[in-house]
């Protein structure tokens, strides 16, 4: 038994003294950050998880960009012209741009993209806008020549902000090759930083790409780690192993605000939280939709369940973007009011206080997702609220998996008004959550528009905004988008997420906006 | 013996198929699918998830994908990961190393601790020795294990600057030396659990044996203390501990998943856990059968191991 116990005490010996560096943070010249998940793909066509743009977003360029500050920058390309009809977009790439194992980028790369990102045998994810596109002509290695099936406004966001994939890497590979090469794992792009190694589970490594076309990088290597806890990613903050924590769990802001070497910087995020109002029954009518955004305590959940970690939101545009139609306000909440609004539509007051018409209570049941503890904090308050206008409505929290996928409530109407939020991103295009040929028809059958919204002047004007090049006109066209959706409530707005990421205070160079981040290459450590 | 292992063999891989079988109806058939990640992105058209639906032989009938999947597993194929487009098998086999260095080093610091405290605590019954090591193995087993490795992590880590918050290796490093730094607090964590347990079990197996004649008469001879207790009372209060330690050998490997989320741990759980999250059907089976071989496995290992230990006990 004494054996053992030496043997154990010297393990331990052995296990804590401090023969690392531990706490001393990240070596001059390296940047660590860190996600919660695996990235699945890191070739951006294929993948599912937002994780994967974490780690492949330093490796890419597309044509043109959108800077911190949200607008648009040449990037791959240097000048873009558009034909009077909108049909065809000429753009005139850099000259010695190289890929990062070295190899010329050209004209034929950016036309294998959208051969790619139209391969139906290729489990592409993000191709939308692809399909637009009749042909593309490369007169030249330095210009490329998009020819569309019909003017489409949305090109730029969708296409022209789209990364580039390298066809001497791909071309050669079957659809089936492609599905599962190596590049998914270790991709070649044009971006400043190259993934150098991707342990999964562990981390991936980019070096700064010695063939950048930009600015020379001042980090030499860029350390993306994968630690799924959230508060082990604040102690690893805390112990001086990061550089940058995205997104610090608002439990723990006070905390991380008071590290001496850390700067905490907040910004608007462009994800909104909703209660999607299904269409069915009672909530049909339009009147009924107003009345529970009356009742819905919008102000008092920023206040005291996001902690003041959210903004107002009345449409789906980021408030602080060039898109969101600035004559809207949030309704108030309003019971009296609300109350006043059902009474009027023929409504009145029932058994247990609730309302009733037609000899039928006013049910509205909630839903949310289990693992989002601040929907169903939300999700409490919002039904106390009903309930006290007279509107019976039990509460529901089950696993997303459960409430998205097939056979799940969203299918069959039983989650009424469902609480969760959408990432709509700063780009104003959102034909597929309002337009009625993106109703769900059923549980194979998947739609956007899981609300069932449909309205035939919606319908109208957001096809007009699929075809309209020309930006003024674009915008008064999503101005009265934004106002029906304000009228018709398809779904109630919650309000926009704000995020705060924790910055080591040895960083210079590195910002960051609902658009983005300052340039990485920008970025370096002391 | 021979035969005896053979028929559990055989046996084993008959209860394997039925477990494949009910879990694939089971999981094909829960809300959800892998497509359902998708089904709120704006950025993922509806005719986008219909063609991947199709891409992936998801719109066959579930018996059909089941018997296609059977087919494979027969051949050494274990299918391509929805996810990452990447062999089932290669994935696995990279995560394995992880695994096994986590499970294998708590099993051993497990053992190394619960022995010696079991033996202790019944030979000092009722001591405050003993009544200390009740108290800390209900407390240890009591303890959640996610509490316990945050606490690990702000006391040895944040606080003290002894070990590394998480991880497997510093990024770069090779050394042993490191990889233990870094194993020290999952291996405890992971550990804990057993410690607790198994000493518990012991305590009360080695008080049974204690009472024993044969204890007595080996006494009544004039041996050692230390001999009697090594030789009479150890070895035959090890087998209710080792039906428990084959038991636990899967519950090391699922136990694994928080341990492995908490400390960064490269490792199988976190593999499975997000196979289960994102619903990767093929990824999401090799995980439950791998569990389920364990299982079968561990209750066999014990019950071979009976028979090294008792040898009144003789398998036909």
């Amino acid at each position: 038994m004494r054996t053992w116990i030496m043997g154990l005490g010297l393990w331990g010996l052995l296990a804590i003294v401090p023969l690392s560096l531990a706490g001393a943070g990240p070596a001059p010249g390296t940047f660590v950050t860190v996600i919660s998940d695996n990235p699945d793909n890191l070739n951006p066509y294929l993948h599912s998880l937002l994780a994967s743009g974490e780690v492949y977003g330093f490796a890419f360029n597309s044509l043109y960009t959108v800077n911190y500050k949200g607008d648009w920058q040449p990037a791959l390309a240097t000048t873009s012209t558009v034909s009077p009809d909108g049909l065809t977009w000429t753009f005139a790439l850099r000259a010695g741009v190289r890929w990062s194992d070295g190899e010329p980028f050209t004209s034929a790369d950016v036309k294998f993209t959208w051969e790619l990102a139209t391969n139906k045998d290729v489990h592409i994810t993000y191709a939308t806008g692809f399909d637009k596109i009749a042909a593309v002509d490369t007169p030249n290695p330095t210009t490329v020549v998009y020819r569309l099936k019909e003017a489409y406004g949305p090109f730029r966001d969708q296409v022209v902000g789209a990364p580039i994939v390298p066809k001497h890497v791909l071309g050669a590979l079957t659809a089936d090759q492609i599905n599962r090469a190596p590049f998914n794992q270790k991709p070649v792009g044009t971006g400043p930083f190259a993934v150098s190694e991707f342990v999964t589970d562990d981390h991936a490594t980019l070096t700064a790409n010695p063939y950048y076309w930009g600015p020379k990088p001042r980090l030499k290597r860029i350390i993306v780690r994968i630690v799924p806890d959230q508060n082990t990613q604040v102690n690893l903050l805390t112990a001086g192993d990061l550089s940058l924590l995205n997104g610090v769990p608002p439990a723990r802001l006070d905390e991380v605000r008071h590290l001496p070497t850390v700067v905490v910087k907040r910004y608007l995020s462009p994800v909104y939280a909703l209660v999607q109002l299904d269409e069915y029954e009672f909530l049909r009518d339009v009147k009924v939709r107003q009345a529970l955004d009356y009742a819905t305590p919008k102000s008092s959940i920023i206040r005291n369940i996001m902690k003041g970690q959210a903004e107002p939101a009345v449409s789906d545009m980021v408030p602080n973007g060039a898109w969101v139609n600035k004559a809207l306000a949030p309704r108030p909440y309003d019971l009296a009011r609300a109350r006043t609004l059902l009474l009027e539509d023929g409504f009145a007051p029932g058994p247990g206080g609730f309302l009733f018409k037609g000899g039928k209570r006013l049910e509205i049941p909630l839903w949310t997702v289990s693992s989002r503890q601040y929907f169903v904090q939300a999700m409490q308050l919002i039904a106390q609220a009903w309930r006290a206008l007279g509107v019976y409505t039990e509460t529901h929290a089950v696993s997303s998996a459960a409430l998205f996928g097939q056979n799940g409530p969203q299918w069959n109407g039983r989650d009424a008004a469902l609480i969760f939020s959408w990432g709509q991103g700063t780009f104003p295009e959102n034909k597929i959550n309002w337009h009625s040929a993106y109703i769900p028809k059923d549980a194979n059958s998947p739609g956007e528009n899981d609300e069932r919204y449909s309205n035939p002047g919606m319908d109208r004007l957001l096809e007009e905004a699929d075809r309209t090049v020309d930006e003024t006109k674009r915008r008064a066209i999503y101005d009265r988008i934004q106002g029906l959706e304000f009228r018709d409530v398809p779904i109630i707005f919650l309000f926009w997420f704000v995020s705060n990421n924790a910055v080591a205070a040895n960083v210079q160079g590195y910002d960051v906006t609902t658009f983005g981040t300052t340039p990485p290459e920008q970025w370096s450590t002391r | 013996m021979g035969t005896y292992v053979a028929r559990r063999v055989l046996q084993a891989c008959a209860l394997l198929i039925v477990v494949s079988l009910v879990s694939y109806g089971i999981m094909s058939v829960a809300p959800g699918g892998p497509l359902a990640v998708y089904l709120h992105n704006p950025q993922v058209t509806p005719e986008k998830i219909d063609l991947l639906r199709h891409q992936l032989g998801l719109d066959r009938p579930w018996y059909a994908r089941y018997l296609a999947w059977l087919g494979g597993i027969a051949q050494g194929h274990w299918g391509y990961s929805y996810y990452t487009g990447r062999p089932v098998l290669e994935m696995i086999t990279e995560r394995l190393p992880a695994t096994f260095t986590l499970m294998l080093s708590a099993f051993t610091l497990a053992l190394a601790l619960a022995f010696p405290l079991g033996v202790f605590a019944a030979t000092h019954k009722y001591s405050w020795g003993d009544n200390l090591l009740s108290f800390g193995s209900f407390f240890a087993w009591a303890m959640p294990t996610f509490w316990f490795g945050l606490m690990l992590q702000l006391v040895l880590a944040v606080h003290l600057r002894l070990l590394p918050v998480a991880g497997m290796r510093e990024i770069g490093s090779t050394s042993a030396l490191d990889l233990l730094r870094h194993l020290a607090m999952p291996a405890m964590v992971l550990g804990l659990g057993s410690i607790a347990s198994w000493s518990r079990y012991l305590r009360s197996s080695v008080l049974e044996v204690l009472g024993q004649d044969y204890v007595r008469t080996a006494r009544a001879k004039g041996l050692p203390g230390r001999r009697v207790l090594n030789r009479h009372v150890l070895r035959n209060s090890l087998i209710p501990i080792v039906t428990l330690m084959g038991l636990d050998l899967h519950a090391l490997f699922s136990g694994a998943v928080i341990t492995e989320s908490i400390f960064g741990w490269p490792g199988m759980g976190r593999l499975f856990l997000s196979a289960l999250n994102n619903r990767d059907y093929p990824l999401q089976m090799a995980g439950l059968m791998i569990s389920a071989a364990l299982l079968i496995a561990g209750n066999l290992l014990a019950d071979l191991a009976y028979a090294a230990l008792d040898p009144r006990i003789r398998y036909q």
